[in-house]
């Protein structure tokens, strides 16, 4: 049986080629838009993961470096029952000598290599109150209040740079150059804190132009992640001109875009496939016609209807499965080698063994749904037509 | 007693039209018979040979094979019954045009697992009988119409069929041929007392059967026997 169902799909190579082709086309495109997807959904998970639970108070409208906010506000915010903890941070944008970091961009676009950093400003003793991200120090330690001159950086940075805890590292900013001996390295996954630099508040302040009462933002800890909406709440009633932004906001817009762009991936891909399972069954009702008075044989010389509705699905699983096959291979081939071609920065496509199982299920199962219709006209058929002249 | 005909009568419904192909046949076949049936175009001799052999149902009357009424089978029984009791020789040579020889032979065992040494062995020993031990792994387009027919003789054969159908198995050959192939059919009805029942046109093809059966506007006509 398998080797008449073969011998029929050899006999009409080129259509036999032409539903295959359909059924990989479908299956490729399922596999680089959900993997691209899947990357994307992959890398801002790791983004907001990382972020923890505590709130980002900022200037209104403002992002992290354009922000300028009073540092009396601390205070205020320490004071809402529920918080138990705030600290200052700093952030400038600086540059480094010697050499050229990738930047991690969130879009698609052509990477940008440049010696552009971000720095942070921070104390050491507000900052260890609220956990932030400087204090999961993986090598060296966090310089204490009240020192100069010293830094920590993060992991990416330092694998960058090629620095160790001992080195110094030198920046710029409005064209004066500050240098700092690193004493620690700190790692949170993040590819965008891993690259930061992490200096004393007041050094930070000075490099900015701020004056002794001015920060970038607040970060505020909430006794427990429940609170964060409430808290949130609070702060923007008492505390004028300023946004509080809490990671579980954040991942929540983030993850009805990434569901969005999942969905949206499906459609696509979905169609696609379709259209292959619809050529599918052109191509098999077109040979199941073609072989009317072959069919009748077969049901004359004693095959059941059931044989024959399984001779003509089981070609057109063998279509589909080597459609997959190749669909497969055409789709990680795109993903992996042309698309970082094309665009060399663009999102680690993920490639599951769930998605490759899910894509060959799929394809069988439009297989046998292309092939069901031709199958069932093809058991219908009657044994006369083997008699038939034409 | 084999083959018993009662009252068989089949009507084609054509939009408005009705042609009636059968008449209310009525027909004993003897295990063991070398049967030809001739009548003119249209006279429902295929018709016949159809419902005789579980190929169409009757719109009226009964078929009984080894007494058993056939009129009575499911579509299911009936392929049982084509597969094992009837063995079929078509007009146009109806081999599967992408398997050799030898494939087509044992076509009718492939859903019943083909793969089993026995159903090859067999094969091959039907292909050696008719003449073609040497063109066993050709395909059906590299056989000439007379080989054609010999491996449909070989397929119809390959589970040990009590009666073998043939419609117009020599139409389209040379005469010289086509003896050969009557000849074939009338050895294997003589050593393994298979019944055959041939439709034929050719006075030459029916000469050489032991009764003849005359068909007319879908009744028997006229029966003749020869006794040699
Ligand atoms: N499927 C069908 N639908 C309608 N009418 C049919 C069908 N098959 C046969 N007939 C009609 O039934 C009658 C008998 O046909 P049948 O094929 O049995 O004749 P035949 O004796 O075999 O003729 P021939 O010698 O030309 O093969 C004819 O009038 C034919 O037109
Ligand atoms: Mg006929």
């Amino acid at each position: 049986m398998y080797q008449l169902a073969f011998k029929n799909l050899l006999r009409r190579k080129s259509r036999t080629l032409l539903a295959l082709l359909g059924i990989a086309i479908g299956i490729a495109m399922i596999v680089s838009l959900v993997s691209i997807s899947e990357g994307v959904k992959a890398r801002t998970s790791e983004f907001t993961r990382t972020l923890g639970i505590n709130i980002e108070i900022v200037q209104r409208d403002a992002s992290q470096s354009s922000s300028e906010i009073d540092m009396d506000i601390i205070g205020k915010v320490e004071a809402i029952p529920g918080i138990t903890a705030a600290a200052p941070e700093v952030y400038a944008n600086v540059d480094i000598k010697g050499v050229q970091i990738e930047r991690v961009r969130m879009g698609m676009g052509p990477p940008r290599a440049s010696n552009r950093i971000t720095l942070v400003g921070i104390d050491p003793v507000r900052e260890q109150m609220i956990e932030g991200f400087p204090t999961k120090i993986i090598e060296g330690r966090l310089f204490e209040k009240g020192k100069t001159g010293i830094s920590v950086i993060g992991k990416a940075l330092a694998d960058a740079t090629n620095k160790k805890v001992g080195d110094d590292i030198t920046i710029t900013a409005d064209e004066k150059e500050y240098t700092f001996t690193i004493i620690g390295i700190y790692e949170t996954g993040s590819p965008l804190q891993d690259n930061f630099i992490v200096i004393p508040l007041k050094e930070a302040q000075k490099i900015k132009g701020f004056k002794s009462d001015s920060i970038s933002v607040i970060l505020a800890k909430p006794a427990s992640p429940e609170l964060v909406d409430t808290l949130a709440r609070k702060i923007k009633v008492l505390v004028s001109g300023v946004e509080p932004r809490y990671t579980r906001q954040m991942t929540e817009q983030i993850s009805t875009f990434t569901g969005q762009m999942e969905l949206m991936t499906w459609v696509i891909a979905g169609i696609a496939a379709i259209i292959g399972g619809i050529g599918v069954a052109n191509t098999m009702l077109m040979s199941v016609i073609e072989r009317t008075r072959e069919i009748g044989v077969l049901k004359a010389v004693g095959w059941y209807s059931s044989d024959v509705l399984k001779l003509i699905l089981l070609e057109s699983l063998i279509i589909s499965a080597f459609g997959a096959t190749a669909g497969l291979g055409i789709g990680a081939l795109f993903t992996f080698y042309l698309l970082p071609a094309v665009f060399p920065s663009f999102m680690r496509p993920l490639i599951t063994l769930d998605l490759l199982l899910e894509a060959v299920a799929f394809a069988l199962v439009l297989g046998l749904t292309g092939g069901l219709y031709p199958a069932m006209r093809a058991a219908r058929m009657s044994p006369i037509q083997a008699f038939s002249e034409e | 007693m084999m083959i018993e005909a009662k009252d068989l009568t089949k009507i084609y419904y054509l939009d408005a039209v009705q042609v009636q192909a059968l008449d209310k046949i009525n027909l004993k076949i003897e295990k063991g018979e070398f049967i030809s049936v001739m009548g003119p175009s249209g006279s429902g001799k295929s018709t016949l040979l159809h419902l005789l052999g579980g190929i169409d149902r009757p719109t009226f009357g009964k078929i009984f094979i080894n007494s058993a009424d056939v009129t009575k089978l499911s579509d299911t029984e009936l392929s049982d019954l084509r597969r094992d009791t009837v063995g079929f020789i078509f007009q146009i040579f109806n081999l599967i045009p992408t398997l050799t020889a030898l494939e087509n032979v044992m076509v009718p065992l492939f859903p019943r697992g083909a793969d089993l040494k026995w159903v090859e062995e067999r094969a091959k020993a039907l292909l050696s009988m008719v003449g073609l031990k040497e063109r066993m792994n050709h395909k059906p387009t590299q056989l000439s119409g007379g080989e054609r027919q010999r491996v449909a003789i070989a397929r119809s054969l390959v589970n040990q069929p009590q009666i073998i159908l043939a419609d117009e198995p020599t139409g389209e050959l040379d005469s010289k041929t086509g003896r050969e192939i009557i000849l074939l059919m009338k050895k294997l009805n003589e050593e393994e007392n298979v019944t055959v029942v041939i439709v034929t046109h050719d006075p030459r093809v029916s000469e050489l059967t032991e009764r003849i059966i005359y068909l007319q506007d879908g009744r028997i006509v006229r029966e003749e026997r020869s006794y040699d």
